[in-house]
């Protein structure tokens, strides 16, 4: 060893110095190190009584020590270096690099002990999932950046919230995952998991932005509700799903129904897989009316699903499912083709129809490929894209800081944009002057209220913003003679519904239009 | 004259040295004038450079402890690092003062003595400690 052999040649009294005695002593020690090696050769050769050769040992033997204490320090401190980084690697793999939580791996590690720790005590673990309620705007609005400082912010909350032995782990994206290693009953965990909602409450101060975020929760009790890990991760995350689905800002246990519920909507969406590939879908149109003349200026096409051969089913029985498992873009991509192909055939055929309107979900608009998916299917198709009407509604066209480009981008192919459901989402005048759109279509419910008096003011409210931004105004779910006599005095230009005619299939419509 | 071990050697001397003085620049002094001495018995054996890598060694370790203290970089000399590390008093407690620098001290010891080991290290060292006891 480095420090044995330093060591034992320091035995020598330096001071004192004698070449004779160091000679001998150094061929007792039979000693390895090179300086030694070199000042012992020149020891034997040079005269033992020669001051110079006694100051050049000297001066060899400090050069050979230094050396030898130099590399030892830096061997050290390269050891030490090499167990920072192999610590440092550790930790990277068990926790989330954002906010520094144990990430998923751990968190199995973790909850695979409590499990364990609970069989031998008989006590109970409780396992909370969270998840950041629509987070995505934020992320859209703001960037990533202030995304990333929320959920760090968020991780610091989380955490002060509960004890040393349990554990708060991001699980990915804007979900955290809460291990309460060892709880009495279902209300304990309950009253973690409002503790935990409670810390939300106050705004995250984040680079000059004030945000509120709620969390939706999900809890499941081992061995209670779930008895094995697997489960235990499952339930809770279906209780979080169910936590969102019931109106957000909620947390809930996990129930076994809920499990039930869950299987029904995998069911679904199995089936909206089936549908896609077997053609189950169609397109329905409904006819929308010049209020004035009683002429028919264009269609909406509405999609309908043919599971059954006896009953048809509508989009709001599945969409939010297809909305949830991704297959509402692939579903919006066919609607929009299906319809352009049915108008081309219908121009070409010679049928005066002046507009088709496609539905637009926030998913598919907000998707990176929705625009260069446009062009295709117009060119795929053929159809003039002056007949093509893109409905989006309010909350669609807040999501993103890019919506004005991308509606202007639409714009300049030559489409037209509509608002759908108007005065049910932001209805902020800010947009309805930056955004270029050519229709506000009033909500039904609006239209509803005309029977018994209430909803005229708001009607004529929104008939006369929209004349006055020169857009055409369009009335949904017209049904009585009395709404349509209002509208028309309001001087809304267009409606639909039942009034003039429900949706009618492909080889229905041009019947009706001719 | 009774036989110091090192760890006892060096709180004598800092606590002769300092006598709990809350001056920083006396401490200062103190600690340079011990400092100076140490090196004038280690530079002859291992060299200036290894003087410094071991003190400068000491000081990192001491500064896990200790973290207000300045670290200079790897390339600077003994001189430089002595400095940062004196800057560092300003403000302090006198009492935190006095254990930062038995800690320095003490961990600058034991380094060398896992280097050259400990009777060396104590022949090394020893006389300029208890040359402070001896005198009282």
């Amino acid at each position: 060893m480095l420090h044995c052999q330093l060591g034992q040649l320091m035995q020598i009294n330096i001071e004192d110095f004698d070449p004779e005695t160091l000679v001998k002593k150094l061929e007792e020690q039979q000693t390895t190190i090179t300086g030694l090696e070199q000042a012992l050769h020149i020891c034997k050769k040079e005269n033992a009584d020669n001051l110079a050769s006694h100051k050049l040992i000297q001066s060899h033997l400090r050069e050979a020590n230094q050396n030898l204490v130099l590399a030892s320090v830096r061997a050290q401190t390269m050891m030490e270096i090499a167990e920072q980084a192999k610590s440092q690697m550790s930790h990277m793999a068990e926790h989330d690099v954002l906010t520094d939580l144990p990430n998923r791996l751990l968190l199995n590690d973790r909850l695979k002990q409590s499990i364990s720790f609970a069989r031998r005590y008989s006590h109970q673990v409780a396992l909370i999932f969270l998840d950041l309620d629509h987070f995505k705007n934020i992320n859209d609005s703001l960037g990533h950046a202030i995304g990333d400082q929320l959920l760090q912010s968020v991780a610091k909350r989380l955490q002060a919230c509960v004890r040393l032995s349990d554990t708060v782990s991001r699980y990915g994206g804007d979900e955290f995952v809460v291990l309460l290693s060892e709880v009495k009953d279902d209300q304990d965990a309950i009253t973690i998991a409002e503790k935990l909602k409670l810390a939300m409450v106050p705004p995250h101060h984040i680079n000059g932005h004030m945000l509120h975020v709620n969390m939706s929760i999900g809890i499941s009790l081992f061995p209670e509700s779930s008895q094995t890990l697997e489960t235990l991760v499952r339930d809770a995350d279906t209780a979080m799903y169910q936590a969102k689905k019931r109106g957000r800002n909620r947390s809930l246990m996990f129930t076994p129904d809920m499990n039930l519920r869950a299987v029904a909507r995998q069911s679904i969406e199995q089936a909206l897989h089936q549908a896609l590939q077997h053609e189950e879908f169609i397109l329905h149109y409904q006819p929308k009316v010049n209020l004035e003349t009683g002429l028919i200026t264009g269609a909406e096409a509405l999609l309908r699903w043919q599971r059954f051969e006896d009953r048809l089913i509508y989009p709001l029985e599945f969409v939010n499912v297809a909305e949830d498992c991704g297959i509402i873009l692939p579903i919006g991509h066919w609607v929009l083709h299906e319809a352009c192909r049915q108008t081309q055939e219908w121009v070409k055929g010679g049928m005066d129809i002046k507009q088709i309107a496609v539905n637009v979900s926030a998913t598919e608009f907000h998707n990176k490929d929705f625009v260069p998916g446009i062009q295709d299917v117009l060119h795929d198709t053929g159809l003039d894209p002056r007949y093509l009407q893109l409905e989006l509604t309010e909350s669609g066209l807040m999501q993103d800081i890019e919506t004005t480009d991308i509606l202007h981008e639409l714009k300049g192919m030559g489409l037209q944009i509509a608002v759908d459901d108007f005065g049910t989402g932001y209805s902020s005048l800010s947009y309805l002057r930056n955004f270029p759109i050519d229709t506000l279509k009033i909500d039904q419910s609006f239209v509803r209220d005309i029977v018994d008096g209430t909803g005229e003011t708001i009607v004529s409210a929104i008939i006369a913003m929209g004349v006055s931004l020169k857009h055409c105004v369009v009335a949904e779910g017209i049904e009585t003679q009395q709404q349509l006599d209002f509208l028309k005095t309001a001087n809304c230009r267009e409606g639909q519904g039942y009034f003039f005619s429900k949706a009618l299939s492909s080889q229905e419509f041009p019947t009706l239009l001719n | 004259m009774r036989q110091y071990k090192i760890d006892e050697a060096i709180q004598y001397s800092l606590a002769l040295r300092i006598d709990k003085s809350s001056d920083v620049r006396f401490v200062s002094d103190a600690i340079v004038t011990l400092w100076q001495e140490v090196v004038g018995r280690l530079e002859p054996i291992i060299g200036d450079r290894g003087t410094e890598v071991v003190f400068s060694r000491s000081l990192y370790l001491t500064n896990k402890e200790f973290p207000w203290i300045v670290l200079a970089d790897n390339t600077s000399s003994s001189a430089t690092q002595i400095q940062l590390f004196l800057e560092s008093f300003e403000g302090r407690d006198s009492n935190l003062l006095s254990k930062a620098s038995y800690k320095l001290l003490s961990t600058f010891s034991q380094l060398l003595a896992s280097l050259i080991g400990e009777p060396l290290t104590q022949r090394l060292l020893t006389p300029v400690l208890i040359a402070d006891t001896a005198e009282n």
